[in-house]
Parts: C-alpha cells; structure tokens; sequence
C-alpha cells in the first residue's frame, strides 16, 4: 500500500512537470503578450521593453521557465500580470465555484442515472427500456453550450422561474468562508441565502449533468445487464434469496465497480470542462478564471491553475482507485 | 396419491424453437439419489435447473409438471408456483450445487458471508449462531483452519476449496433434496474422488435425496442408487445402478460403460470409442430412435421410422429401444 501511494506520488510529479511543461511552451507560442494587451496599442516600444523586462518576459523562455519551477517549488507561483494579487490565490478562490458545479452536476447525474439504469436493465426491450435509453443517445452527444443557452432562454426568460446566472441575486452579500456557496449560505443560518444558493446552482448543474447523467445510465445499464448473467447471480437465487437481495447485493454491487470507474473519469472531465457551463453561467469559476488568463495572456495564473487543475485530476484518479480497492477485493492484494 | 419427494413429469423444454428435452420424467424417493447420465449437450444442466426454476430466459417449458413435497407435508407444482414459495423452497428444501466452482461464487464477499446469507434469508437464527453453523460445517466439509477461511475471498482459495463453500452454500439450512450439477467436473482428479466422497458420506448422514447430474458413468457407479441415461434429452434408460451397470438394455448405456472413463479423465478425453459420432444437434434430432444414426444394433425400417416406445422389464427397469428385448436375450 506504501509503495502504491509512492508511485502513485512519484506519477503526479512526472505529470505535474509535464503540464507545466506543456503550458509554458503553448503559453509562448500564443501571438500577443501581456505587455501590449497591458499598455494598449498606442503604447511606445519603449515602455513596452520597460514592461517586459520588469516581468521577465526579455529573458529566454528556458530561462523564464526555470524561474517559474523554482518558485513553484517553493509554492510561489508568481502574481497575476493583471492585478499583481498572488496567481495561486486567484485559482484558489476560483475553484470552491467549480468544486461545488461539478459535485452538484455529478451528484444529480449519478443519483438519477444509477436508478435508471437499472430500471433499464430490469426491463430489458420494453418500453421502458427504450424510454430510458433513447434520450440517453441524444444526451451523450448533446452540446453544452446550445444547451445551457436553451434552458437560459426558457427557464430564465421565457418562464421566469430561475434566476439568469451568477451565484447570488444582484446585491446579496454573504460571507463566504468556504467559497463553497451553499456552504456558505448554510453557515451565514439565513435561510434564504441556502434557498437562493440552490436556485442559482440548478440550471448549470443540470446542464453540467447531461453528458455524465446519459453516459452513467448508459453504462449502468450495460453493466447490469452482463453483471446478470454471472454464475454466482445464479448461486444468489438458489440460495432462496428474495429478488430484491438478488438484484442490489449480486448484481448492482458487482456492476458498481467499473460503474465507479467512470463516474471517477467524469468527475475529472467536468472540472475541467466545467469552463463553457460557467461563462453561460456567468460563475466566477477556474473554467472562467482560466480563459480571462489566457485572453490577457496572464502566464503565472494560467500555469498556477494548469499545475492545479493536473493535480486534482490525479487526485481524483487515485481516489477512484481507492474505491475500486474498497470494492474489489480481488484487486486489494496488488 | 404420489408421495415422491421430486417427481417431474413428461417435461418437455426448448430454447427458442431448439428442443432440449424431451418428455422426460424422473423420480425421486426421499433420501434416495438419481444419477444422471449423459453426454455432454444431452441436456442433464437443463433439467437440474430447471427444478430450481433457474432455466435462462430464453427456456420454454412447453410440457410436464415438476412436483415437490416439502418438508411441512405440502405440494408443490415448481414450474407454476409464486416467487415467494418458490424462494422458501429454494436453499431451504433444495439446494443445488454447480459445476464451475470458479465463477459460481460472488467475488466481492467474504465466504462466511455467502455462506451464512441463506441461514439469514431462511431462519431467524443470531448472527453469531448462523457463523458456528457455517465454521463447524467447513469444518465438516474437511476445510482446515475453518474460522480463517470464513474470511478470505474467493479468489484466495483454490478450485477444490471453491467447490467445498459452494456445497457448504447448497447445504447450510439442511435441504432434503440436493441437486448436484457435474459438481467434479472441473475438479483434478485427487479431488473430484475427496468431494465425491463428501457427498456419499454427507448423504448417509443426513439422509438427503440427492439429483446427481455427471457425463461420467464411473462416477454415477459410485453414488448412485439409480441411473438414468439421458441422450439428445431423451431418457433412454433407467433402472437401480448395479442392474444398470452390469446389465445396461440400451445400445447407448453399453457405448458409454465400453468408454467409461478412468476417474479423472476430463471432458474431451471422453468419446464413445465403441460407436463414435456426436449427439446430435438439438435442432436435427433423427425421426426415428434420436440414437439411431449411431447405434451398433441399429436396423433399418424399425429404428429410423418411429420414436421408440418404452418398454419395461420387471419392476423397475424401463428402456426406450425397438430391440431391447431382443438384444437382452
Ligand atoms: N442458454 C441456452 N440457450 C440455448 N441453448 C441452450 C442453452 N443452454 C443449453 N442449451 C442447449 O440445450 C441442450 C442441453 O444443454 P445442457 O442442459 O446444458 O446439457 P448438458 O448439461 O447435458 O451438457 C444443448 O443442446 C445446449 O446447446
Ligand atoms: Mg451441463
């Protein structure tokens, strides 16, 4: 188990120099610099070397690089050429949006796509089945975007039920400790804020969920069906246990195991493809965060959130590990 | 009144429009134990699952009754009754062990808990008490170190000790009837004889009927108190296991006792040297006796015309053969 969690670290290394890597060179490649985006078109090439030389940008890119993984090393990861805060504070203040998206899109997706797969598989080529199934086609192929824009336009607009976008209605304060909204909301024991917190959050969770919510009931399905015909669900039944027992303990617990797998893969797709959903959302996120720093060619954050975002991601890739190792015994040996 | 423990009648199944028996009737007395023979694909699987009701999806019963008495005295019709009789009956009244002692355990549970899942779904036995049952019975069952095992997970243990939970499973609340489906088949050759014996002495013990499937005629000599040879799903002989072995009335029987292989041979080692050929395929079963094409004794006009009839000979010998008689003699 050490030794695991030894190369499971020695591996977030190896990719964590990697994206780094990676980031600065596309970073470098990009045309346009912070400096003219800073000074505007008007601004002589004078000031503009003064600019460059005061954040480096003179020096060879290997050189700029070494300066960017020493300090990173050190947990300095530089400050915003935007505002001069510190790059890693931005990204950190930023990901509490994204965190609670993303869990608040997963956890709708698996709460509903588990049970329906199920329910799919348990009436295989009925109705039911193809009720289930059929949207599930449209559903993982279904483009963020258009959607997010069509549940604005008819829930928001048209309808008047949820609110357009943001985390709280214009001119609502709330502490936020956690950065974690209906955290936040449920800390601040106004019960309005957590009512209002939830409202905003609806609309781009579900539209967050869509493609994980089709690909889970998708795949739950599959798994029950062929997790079914196992022998052991046979032994299950001549044991004399009830369907019900049959169905949760034999079939769903062994179908749950690469279940889990890809609800782990989703979970690290929607951190980082959370992006679209905040800026239709209007959600003060890393997806959002990131694009700004790259339009405003803002090295250090974007290698600040870069470095962070491959980080969770491995994270989140060991946790499901984890899991597997929880629920497959024949794998916790190794 | 009929007061058999098992009695199926004239049962008939198909898979899709793929016959797989064939108005097959067994018998079983209780504590008395039915050996079925047969090649493989003869449909011996079927027909033991099909007593637990356990036949795929795809199976159509299209005749018969299959009728089992329970212990409280009550009958029951097993191919109609409701779930929830059926599932007081199963692993309570009957237990059923199968042939892939690999797959046929849950790989994500602890054995002690498959093993005592059933005592918990059919008696209202503590917990505690439901584990000694479990441990003493491993114990039974000739498995060292039984509290250890109780927690290891399936794939940590070896074929042989797979096959002992899946028996300890089947017989943990005592059934009277216990159906095993070629239970040593997939054993090596030491061990097939161990759990073989197992049976025979659990049997004696506890005077439990036992429905004992095997392609293996070495094997049903050593368990069996009848024989009944199954060939395209078609019984074509039955009768008490010593009459039947030293004199079998079936062309197919004396094809199988010429080839009976040593204990231990596997599956493809077997053939019938003595006649050759295969079963046939279930879809193309000949007009006449389904052994016909590869019968030794076989006579045109009389084997290929008609199904055999069956014939009995003294008590309780019966064959499905145009010249059993004549061959006896
Ligand atoms: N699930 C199934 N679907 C279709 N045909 C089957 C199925 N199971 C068994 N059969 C067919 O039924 C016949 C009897 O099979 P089986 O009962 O398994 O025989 P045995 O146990 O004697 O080998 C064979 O021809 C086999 O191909
Ligand atoms: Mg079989």
């Amino acid at each position: 188990m050490l030794d695991y969690l030894a190369g499971r670290f020695a591996q977030l290394l190896i990719v964590l120099f990697g994206v780094s890597v990676v980031v600065f060179i596309a970073m470098h490649l990009l045309p346009g610099d912070v400096a003219t985006l800073l000074l505007g078109d008007r601004a002589t090439a004078a000031s503009l070397a003064r600019l460059r030389h005061q954040l480096g940008l003179d020096q060879p890119v290997i050189v700029q690089y070494w300066r960017f993984l020493s300090g990173a090393l050190s947990g300095d990861f530089g400050t915003s050429l935007r505002d001069n805060r510190p790059a890693f504070g931005e990204v950190l203040q930023a990901f509490p949006v994204t965190l609670e998206l993303t869990l608040s899109a997963l956890l709708l997706a698996v709460a509903i796509g588990v049970p329906l797969g199920v329910a799919a598989a348990l009436n295989e080529g009925t109705w039911i089945d193809t009720a289930i199934t059929t949207p599930t086609l449209f559903g993982v192929s279904m483009p963020v975007f258009w959607l997010g824009l069509m549940v604005l336009l008819v829930f928001s607009e048209k309808l008047g039920w949820l609110p357009v976008g943001g985390l709280m209605p214009i001119g609502v304060h709330m502490a936020r400790p956690t950065g974690l909204s209906i955290l936040d909301a449920v800390l601040s024991g106004r019960s309005g804020l957590v009512w209002q917190a939830l409202r905003h959050l609806l609309l781009p969770a579900a539209t967050l969920a869509t493609i994980p919510l089709a690909l889970i009931t998708r795949i739950t399905r599959g798994e029950m069906l062929s997790s079914m015909n196992l022998d052991h669900v046979r032994t299950a039944r001549a044991k004399g246990l009830p369907e019900s027992r049959v169905i949760r303990a034999h079939i769903l617990r062994n179908a749950l195991i690469p279940i889990v797998t890809v609800i782990g893969l989703q979970l690290g797709l929607l951190l980082s493809g959370a992006v679209l959903t905040e800026t239709i959302f209007s959600l003060p996120g890393l997806g959002r965060l990131m694009v700004d720093a790259i339009l405003a060619r803002d090295y250090p954050v974007v290698q600040a959130g870069a470095v962070f975002v491959a980080t969770v991601f491995v994270l989140v890739n060991l946790g499901v590990d984890l899991c597997y190792a929880v629920l497959d015994p024949r794998i916790r040996r190794q | 009144m009929n007061r058999s423990l098992l009695s199926v009648e004239d049962f008939s199944l198909s898979y899709g429009a793929v016959p797989a028996l064939h108005q097959v009737s067994i018998r079983i007395a209780r504590g008395e134990s039915l050996v079925i023979v047969g090649e493989s694909g003869s449909g011996k699987s079927s027909l033991g699952l099909a007593v637990m009701r356990l036949l795929p999806r795809t199976a159509r019963m299209t005749t018969g009754t299959i009728r089992f008495l329970a212990s409280d005295g009550t009958s029951h019709e097993l191919t109609t009754t409701d779930a929830t009789i059926l599932q007081r009956l199963r692993g309570k009244e009957i237990g059923m062990i199968f042939q892939e002692p690999m797959t046929s355990l849950n790989p994500v549970y602890r054995i002690g808990d498959q093993i005592t899942e059933a005592i918990r779904f059919h008696e209202a036995l503590p917990r505690t008490a439901a584990r000694d049952r479990a441990v003493a019975l491993l114990a039974h069952l000739g498995i060292a170190e039984p509290e250890r095992r109780m927690a290891a997970f399936p794939h940590e243990l070896s074929g042989g000790l797979r096959q002992r939970v899946v028996i300890a499973i089947a017989l943990v609340c005592n059934p009277s009837l216990l159906i095993a489906d070629e239970p040593t088949t997939a054993l090596d050759v030491t061990v097939q004889a161990q759990i073989l014996d197992l049976l025979k002495r659990l049997r004696g013990e506890r005077g439990m009927a036992l429905l004992f499937v095997t392609h293996h005629l070495g094997v049903a000599r050593e368990i069996a108190d009848r024989i009944l040879v199954l060939y395209a799903g078609r019984a074509v002989e039955e009768g008490p296991a010593a009459a039947v072995i030293a004199h079998p009335l079936h062309p197919y029987t004396r094809a199988l006792l010429q080839s009976v292989p040593r204990l231990g041979m596997n599956k493809d080692e077997m053939t019938l040297p003595a006649i050759g050929g295969a079963v046939p395929d279930p879809a193309q079963v000949p007009h006449g006796c389904a052994f016909a094409p590869r019968c030794p004794s076989f006579r045109s006009g009389l084997c290929d015309a008609a199904p055999p009839p069956v014939t009995t000979f003294g008590e309780n010998r019966s064959v499905r053969c145009f010249r059993a008689a004549e061959l006896a003699a």
